[in-house]
């Protein structure tokens, strides 16, 4: 199958969260800059996902931006 | 009282970034932001590339300034083995760059980092089972999100349109 048809077809798996950008590299050796240009072409987003984390681990990352937001 | 550092550990925080451009949003939570080498070379290896011109730009002009990249022995390997094989991939080899990267942080002491990754790939590391307290496993998305939370952005939701709008 011819690399852009290729990229086409995993834009959609990856928008719909059912591949990872590392998977899309190590196939088609593209740029996520191409894998943004595909996603602009076919009107879908980025996939979001919020890994898991410990409630001392949110404070942490919360008194960062509130240490940031004092400066 | 812990030192925290921001490690960029792929090249799509920095293109998400770049094309919508906003690459400044790294620097929002005022902390030394680090992308090792080997992510700094797949980002600018190709500067027609949507973004890479953007971040080429942004890391020269910020460099020393709140922002480094870091030399790694994984892109030291990697220059050595495609100076014989043109071929050679670089898949895989900024996540090990991020590691190394993210050991010699945490070898000073009192030292801690956020691992900012491309949403898709949080899920995928395999490294970070290993990651002691100190060290902080953050989405793209939810890093945008925070900011715009604590008030240092007005809106996650743009930046992340406009990355996709090119």
């Amino acid at each position: 199958m011819p690399l852009m048809r290729r990229l086409a077809e995993l834009a959609k798996h990856y928008a719909g969260g059912r591949v990872a950008w590392r998977e899309i590299a190590a196939e088609t050796g593209v740029g996520f800059g191409d894998l943004l240009d595909e996603l602009s072409k076919q009107n879908l987003k980025l996939p979001r996902v919020t890994p898991a984390k410990r409630p001392e681990q949110v404070a942490m990352f919360n008194a960062i931006l509130r240490q940031a937001v004092r400066r | 009282m812990t030192d925290f550092t921001l490690i960029v550990t792929d090249s799509g925080p920095l293109i998400t970034l770049g094309v919508a451009g906003e690459l400044d949003a790294l620097l929002a939570p005022d902390l030394p932001v680090i992308g090792p080498d080997m992510v700094h070379f797949e980002v600018i290896r190709d500067l027609s590339k949507p973004g890479a011109q953007e971040v080429a730009d942004w890391i020269r002009s910020h460099e020393g300034v709140g922002v480094r990249v870091a030399s790694t022995e994984v892109f030291e390997e990697f220059q050595v083995i495609s100076a014989n094989r043109s071929d050679t991939k670089t898949a895989g080899r900024g996540e090990q760059a991020a590691a190394e990267v993210l050991s010699k942080e945490l070898a000073n002491e009192n030292h801690g980092a956020i691992l900012l990754f491309e949403d898709s790939d949080v899920r995928k590391q395999n490294f970070l089972v290993r990651l002691p307290d100190e060290v902080l496993v953050i989405s793209t998305s939810e890093f945008l999100f925070g900011l715009e939370a604590a008030g240092l952005l007005p809106s996650a939701e743009d930046i992340l349109q406009k990355a996709t709008a090119i």
